[in-house]
């Protein structure tokens, strides 16, 4: 905000950037090499206004993402999480498909105007810590709720260490699952890795920046990298 | 960069530029008239300075310590910084940092001189009767202060008040004991006490003028940090109805708490006065309710028109 702005109390709305989205298929080739595969999940959150305008965008929206989900054969359910916003969450083994639904989403809503309300979108990553974890492992985030945070159970088991070792770039936990979070009006990335009980692990966060920090735009201000307990990429 | 749906208020910032260059003015003839009076301006200037800085530089601790607020951190508040994290991440914004007051009193406030060390404080009272919607509105509020730099804006236009209060009180003293004009003759000194009454007369003039523009410009700060609120919520109606549940928990509340807390009335959500206490539209920090409802009812029509 300009100091002019300041002065006389004006709000600009920040506009949505949506073209780093699209870095980051070769950013998950790199991640794969050190260990961790999409996982076949991705969401996208926004805030909702009120009134006729917004409802009117959400019932194109849903008609768009219908028949664009049958095409590419991604599968999506939307829900609204505690905090008021809306989540999309598509489903596709494709990081290609997920990237090209998310920016659908992302395009309604700006050519309405109502890009200022996207929030975020969440690409998930799981360990691919060969023999350990069968079938894709959607990434689990405990919910901020004692009664269904008892996740653990449905948290990927800690990795077997025996014979092959983890590759030195690859991340600590053999079962730590990755988060990487949009973050629309910086037009940069961060990692978020949750663990039971909404703790974070910031060893294998650090270590996704340090991986991804020459191909994508990670967040410089950590102060930034915001916890999205309960977000429902599970 | 396009606003599609949300047009700005232009009449607000009509006259939100009216006060402003009305409190230019009225500080630049001030100063004139001090310098040709041959006051010591610079010391005087220097004093006032001295404290205009000390609030300005510590306004965020003197705010929270006569609150008996207290910083939360993540773990203790998880609902309340998950709130802040969304919204900063929206508006795109710093996240300020947050302090809770065990206060029954329902009421938020944002100090700090810039963005990057601002607090954003709410009290237990608000929590306890707000659900998370309106809290969402209260603190888009706040919010919005912080990134208007309303605690810049607002310590700055009300120096000048500060300063001529002074002057017009420090003469009234050294005038009423003969003190300032030291003449030896009959004449002088005749001379000098015409000078210091003209001096606190120009004085308690300024400090009139600038007391009702500064109030102005607070009440048209409070109406863009409503605006900016319900934006970038999406939700005046929510706002709306969170400003009405606060007012009247408000007036439910014994006078003496609410005399306590007046000081502080600048940077508060709703400015807690004591029932009863009718003060015209004109001295008062905050717009009526009715007008801030009236605003956001037209956002709320101007929303459904979006899109």
């Amino acid at each position: 905000m300009s100091m002019l702005d300041a002065l006389f109390g004006r709000t600009k709305q920040k506009q949505p950037n949506l073209d780093v989205l699209f870095a980051l298929p070769s950013a998950a080739v790199t991640l794969e090499e050190a260990g961790l595969r999409p996982s076949g999940r991705a969401a996208v959150a926004f805030k909702p206004a009120s009134g006729e305008g917004f409802a009117d965008m959400r019932r194109e929206l849903d008609q768009l993402l219908q028949r664009s989900a049958s095409d590419s054969g991604t599968t999506l359910r939307q829900e609204d999480d505690s905090y008021g916003y809306h989540w999309v969450v598509l489903d596709d083994p494709q990081i290609e498909d997920l990237v090209g639904a998310v920016h659908l989403v992302n395009a309604s809503l700006t050519d309405k105007g109502f890009g200022p309300a996207l929030l975020c979108a969440v690409f998930a990553f799981a360990p691919s810590a060969s023999g350990a974890i069968g079938g894709p492992d959607p990434a689990s985030i405990p919910a901020p709720d004692p009664v269904s945070s008892s996740a653990p159970a449905t948290a990927p088991a800690p990795a077997s260490r025996g014979g092959s070792g983890p590759a030195s770039n690859s991340p600590s936990q053999p079962d730590q699952s990755v988060c990487l979070v949009y973050l629309y009006k910086r037009g940069t990335f961060y990692p978020f890795a949750p663990r039971p009980g909404e703790r974070r692990d910031n060893e294998a966060e650090l270590r996704v920046r340090a991986i991804l920090g020459k191909q994508l735009p990670i967040e410089p201000d950590l102060g930034r990298w915001f916890p999205l307990w309960g977000a429902p990429i599970a | 960069m396009t606003q599609r749906g949300f047009p700005g208020d232009s009449a607000l910032a009509t006259r939100m530029a009216l006060v402003i260059f009305l409190l230019g003015l009225v500080y630049v003839v001030f100063i004139a008239a001090l310098i040709a009076f041959g006051v010591p301006t610079l010391m005087i200037a220097l004093v006032v300075g001295g404290f205009f800085l000390l609030q300005y530089y510590l306004s965020d601790r003197i705010a929270l310590f006569s609150l008996g607020a207290h910083e939360v951190s993540a773990e203790e508040a998880p609902m309340l910084h998950g709130v802040v994290d969304r919204l900063c991440t929206l508006a795109d914004m710093k996240k300020p940092r947050i302090a809770v007051a065990q206060n029954d009193m329902p009421n938020a406030f944002a100090t700090g001189r810039s963005q990057a060390n601002s607090v954003l404080c709410v009290t237990t009272g608000l929590m306890r009767r707000l659900d998370e919607g309106e809290l969402e509105g209260v603190l888009g509020h706040e919010l919005s202060h912080v990134a208007h730099r309303d605690v810049v804006v607002m310590t700055i236009a009300s120096f000048l008040g500060l300063l001529a209060g002074l002057i017009t009180r420090s003469l009234m003293y050294t005038g009423l004991y003969g003190g300032f004009g030291g003449g030896r003759d009959r004449r002088d000194e005749d001379r000098g006490t015409a000078m210091v009454m003209a001096i606190i007369l120009v004085s308690a003039v300024v400090y009139a003028i600038s007391f009702l523009l500064t109030r102005a410009l607070s009440r048209y700060r409070e109406l863009s940090a409503d605006r900016s609120a319900a934006i970038l919520t999406g939700r005046p109606s929510t706002l709306a109805a969170a400003l009405v549940k606060v007012t009247g928990e408000m007036a439910a509340i014994p006078t003496r708490d609410l005399r306590n807390a007046e000081p502080l009335n600048a940077f508060f959500f709703v400015p807690a006065l004591a029932s009863g206490f009718s003060l015209s539209s004109l001295f008062s920090s905050h717009p009526s309710l009715e007008r801030r409802l009236e605003q956001l009812a037209q956002i709320e029509t101007e929303l459904a028109r979006a899109g």
